[in-house]
């Protein structure tokens, strides 16, 4: 008999193809615990995110609508499966839901769910299109960044923009362009799909870095791996990094959780310039679809982070195997088309 | 016993494509307004039908009213007359202690014929004649002035007049958001609203009694009016240096946004939207913190709108048809056009089914009755089975649809309220051809016009 | 039209493109008799026996019905 606690954890993000979500590598560190006897309840949206088939990682899958449903259709649908499952935790792992969670952390909380997210001020002054001034507030050097929702202004840039910018979406998706050609091509592409706010910045030139870090929602940082990544998909996602150190990036990420108290996991994107400048370009609100290389680099931050939603204490990790490298792989899963059929019909498996 | 029939219906199951839509999406029917069964609405009123919820203009208006003055102690809200100026709903507000806020000779005389008194009336806007001004500085109205043109005729007006003008000056300032609406009223950063006010402490010939901005419409955020107030409190008080003159009031115009869904947004306007609370906490906060006496406080005044209405406007209409587009997706067309819906050209408006109907919902294209391709009330939605003379509701239209409708290839509809007896008046007649051929004038040269019914010849 | 798979909770598999489909109990009804080689007819009149419709509005929505099969190329 094994003292391991029991805990049922439901994990969203089960889209492990060519753009990854961080569910799967979620999973996979938290199935390494040896802390816990975990139920895994995967979370997905659609009928063929990976995830809901992998049955050694996940034990049932259900299918949940959209954040742009509405809350109540959302929140709903996981009353309707806490009812079965009897959740301890859940982790999401989207930025398009973290909104509703944080808004309804209290309600789940009274219904015995646990959710690890930051306060909603926060999150909202991280998010890309307030990037510039979150970077004001707090003292980090941070690209200009402007929202825009017209694509008549990228033929007239605000002041202080030149070409080239970067075009991103709200949530997702960012590209180059280098004129304002581009730009159009981009902007229309990007509102299709994450709608308006279009959010424009300025390009700096320098290397990427980045890291996956977590916060205890105290100010402290319990952890911190930095990564570059060596090989990028055509949809700039790392298909390749290693872990490397860079004491300044630690600080940076360890000055971040200090100065916004910020509960959860996030990943920092951050241009280091020749003269050893770090911009900030990005904050995104959630663990990395590379979390798992934190994991064999000596941090697991799934784990910690189960722990933190669970209420424990979590010792900081400091150490971690430089030159610990991920090698992303395609895979082919066998599945069969009558667990198409319950996933769409019953809307689990 | 036979059993119940539903159409029978097959969809393709898309795999895995990321669509915004997911998993077991339900549409509510709306099947009655406070009481009353929309079916019941429909066959004595017509169709469409805008209904108006007297008791929910009223509980909003309360609610905005308590979150405001339970956090600031000085609050007075105008009622704005553009968003919706029906005297019926007009009148509610004025009830309920609104004052009247107008743009245009129109509306001003509008408001006085409401019973509002004219010290009771804030007339701002771009166009103001001087006939207008004239009258307005008579009526000890508040007139917040615009542009320098603007202050030029008020002061010219003063030579003629007995009465000393009550103004305010519209300032237009950064406070954050993009696009920056820099159009109306003086820029505050360029040192123009300073300019303005000089000149109008300057001249002796008027009273500045007040400060007013817009900021812009549909604010997602609350922070914006807190750095708006903010501004506007900094200028009240370098007034009062300088002059020794107190501001009596300090207006933040409107532009909070409802709870529609805008298009494009990704999430719905239900879960982002502040709430008044959060618009007042910001707000509030800037004023008091800038360090006015705390018995000398100015008053503070909102003329929002949409945030107040919208929710309280009904449209009611008919299925008229359904068919296959050439891509295999599903069109209803409805009675109900962009005409008179023209929000539709900015929001997912919600649709509901006025029945019960079995859950099935396909992707739809909703389309209303004008022959232009423009007419659609819905690109996309999930929505159930309805058949022709089904009925259905589309919620929160009650801002700016009844002012900006169009008369176009049909004529405007009934407009009616639900009293808070549950009592339902026609507050705006159905046109008829009448009304439109009545201001028409035939000149005398093309009252014949020649032809001639040849059908008995056939 | 003969090799598709009808599931009772209405999940319909075409095993010769890999498709699925959703259906609902009278779309069932129809899919099932057009295996059965049944004419439209006969079909019509099978609805009309066990469901509450009007002969006009259940000819019209067979129609539709068996449009949209065609338009899935499922006939």
């Amino acid at each position: 008999m094994s003292d391991k606690r029991k805990v049922v954890v439901g994990v969203t993000g089960l889209n492990n193809h060519d753009n990854p979500g961080p569910g799967i590598p979620t999973i996979r560190g938290i199935r390494e615990s040896d802390r816990f006897d975990v139920r895994i309840v995967g979370l997905a949206y659609e009928n063929l995110e990976p995830g809901i088939y992998m049955r050694d990682l996940v034990d049932k899958a259900y299918l949940i609508p959209y954040p742009s449903s509405g809350s109540d259709a959302f929140i709903n649908r996981i009353m309707e499966i806490h009812q079965k499952e009897g959740f301890d935790v859940i982790i999401p792992n989207l930025d398009a839901e973290l909104y509703i969670f944080i808004t309804h952390k209290e309600f789940l909380r009274q219904q015995g769910i646990s959710v690890f997210v930051p306060e909603l001020d926060v999150f909202e002054e991280r998010h890309k299109a307030n990037l510039y001034e979150f970077g004001q507030k707090y003292g980090f050097l941070v690209p200009k960044t402007k929202a825009i929702t017209d694509v008549k202004d990228l033929a007239f840039l605000p002041e202080g923009f030149s070409y080239p910018i970067w075009i991103k979406g709200k949530y997702y998706e960012a590209y180059p362009a280098y004129d304002y050609h581009q730009a159009v091509h981009y902007f229309n592409k990007i509102a299709a799909k994450w709608g308006l706010p279009i959010i424009i910045q300025e390009y700096v030139k320098g290397t990427e870095v980045n890291a996956v870090a977590l916060g205890d929602g105290k100010g402290n940082m319990v952890a911190c791996v930095p990564m570059r990544k060596q090989y990028i998909t055509d949809k700039g996602k790392a298909w390749a990094g290693i872990a490397i150190k860079d004491d300044n990036l630690v600080k940076l990420a360890e000055d971040f959780f200090r100065k916004t108290r910020w509960a959860g996991g996030i990943e920092l994107e951050v241009i280091k310039t020749k003269d050893e400048k770090y911009y900030i370009i990005e904050i995104n609100p959630r663990l990395p679809a590379w979390v798992y290389l934190a994991v064999g680099a000596g941090q697991n931050i799934p784990e910690a982070l189960l722990r933190l939603a669970l209420g424990e204490e979590v010792e900081p990790m400091r150490d971690f195997k430089v030159g610990t490298m991920f090698i992303r792989y395609s895979y082919d899963l066998i599945g069969h088309i009558s667990d198409f059929e319950k996933i769409n019909i019953y809307g689990e498996l | 016993m036979k059993k119940p029939y539903v159409k029978p219906s097959i969809s393709k199951i898309v795999e895995g494509m990321p669509s915004k839509f997911g998993f077991r999406e339900v549409v509510d029917p709306i099947t009655e307004i406070d009481g009353i069964p929309v079916e019941k609405l429909i066959k004595e009123y017509g169709s469409p039908l805008f209904v108006f919820s007297e008791r929910t203009i009223r509980v909003v208006y309360r609610q905005a009213y308590m979150a405001f003055s339970t956090r600031y102690p000085k609050v007075q809200f105008a009622w704005s007359y553009k968003t919706n100026y029906l005297d019926a709903v007009c009148r509610v507000y004025h009830q309920e202690g609104a004052w009247a806020e107008v743009v245009s000779g129109f509306e001003y005389d509008k408001a006085l014929r409401n019973g509002v008194p004219g010290d009771k009336i804030i007339f701002n806007g771009p166009d103001k004649t001087r006939e207008d001004l004239a009258k307005a500085i008579k009526n000890r109205s508040l007139i917040h002035i615009d542009h320098f043109d603007e202050l030029y005729t008020i002061l010219s007006l003063t030579s003629e007049l007995e009465e000393r003008p009550q103004v305010a000056i519209r300032v237009n300032m950064d406070t954050g958001i993009y696009p920056q609406w820099d159009r109306f009223g003086f820029n505050y950063e360029n040192g123009e609203a300073w300019t303005a006010i000089t000149r109008i402490m300057m001249s002796d010939k008027m009273d500045l009694v007040g400060l007013h901005t817009h900021i812009g419409t549909y604010i997602m955020s609350p922070k914006p009016y807190g750095v708006a107030a903010h501004k506007l409190a900094q200028l009240a008080k370098q007034i009062e240096e300088k002059w020794g003159h107190r501001i009596s009031y300090i207006d933040l115009g409107g532009g909070f946004a409802s709870k529609n869904t805008l298009r494009g947004a990704y999430l719905s306007g239900k879960d982002t939207t502040p709430s008044f609370e959060q618009y007042a906490d910001a707000i509030s906060q800037a004023l008091i913190e800038s360090g006015f006496d705390s018995y000398n406080l100015p008053v503070l005044f909102l003329e929002t709108g949409r945030a107040l209405i919208d929710d309280a406007g009904y449209l009611l209409g008919t299925v008229i048809a359904n068919k296959r587009l050439a891509d295999g997706k599903r069109a209803m067309i409805i009675d109900i056009g962009v005409n008179l819906l023209f929000t539709a050209f900015w929001y997912e408006h919600e649709i509901h089914p006025a029945k019960d109907v079995p859950p099935y919902l396909e992707d739809t294209t909703v389309y209303g009755p004008l022959c232009m391709n423009i007419d659609v009330i819905r690109t996309n939605v999930k929505f159930p089975m309805l058949e022709p003379g089904d009925h259905v509701v589309i919620k929160r239209v009650g801002a700016y649809n009844t002012t900006q409708w169009l008369q176009f290839i049909n004529m405007r509809p009934n407009v009616v309220l639900i009293d808070m007896e549950g009592k339902v008046h026609v507050i705006r007649e159905r046109e008829t051809l009448e009304t439109i051929t009545s201001l028409e004038k035939v000149p005398d040269h093309l009252k014949e016009i020649g032809l001639s019914d040849t059908t008995e010849n056939n | 039209m003969k090799d598709l798979a009808i599931s009772k909770n209405g999940f319909v598999f075409n095993p010769s493109t890999g498709e699925s489909f959703r259906t609902n109990e009278v779309g069932r009804l129809i899919l099932e008799m057009l295996q059965e080689g049944k004419s439209d007819e006969e079909i019509l009149e099978r609805i009309l026996e066990e469901y509450d419709v009007s002969k006009e509005e259940a000819e019209r929505d067979l129609l539709e019905f068996l449009n949209m099969l065609k338009f899935y190329n499922l006939m």
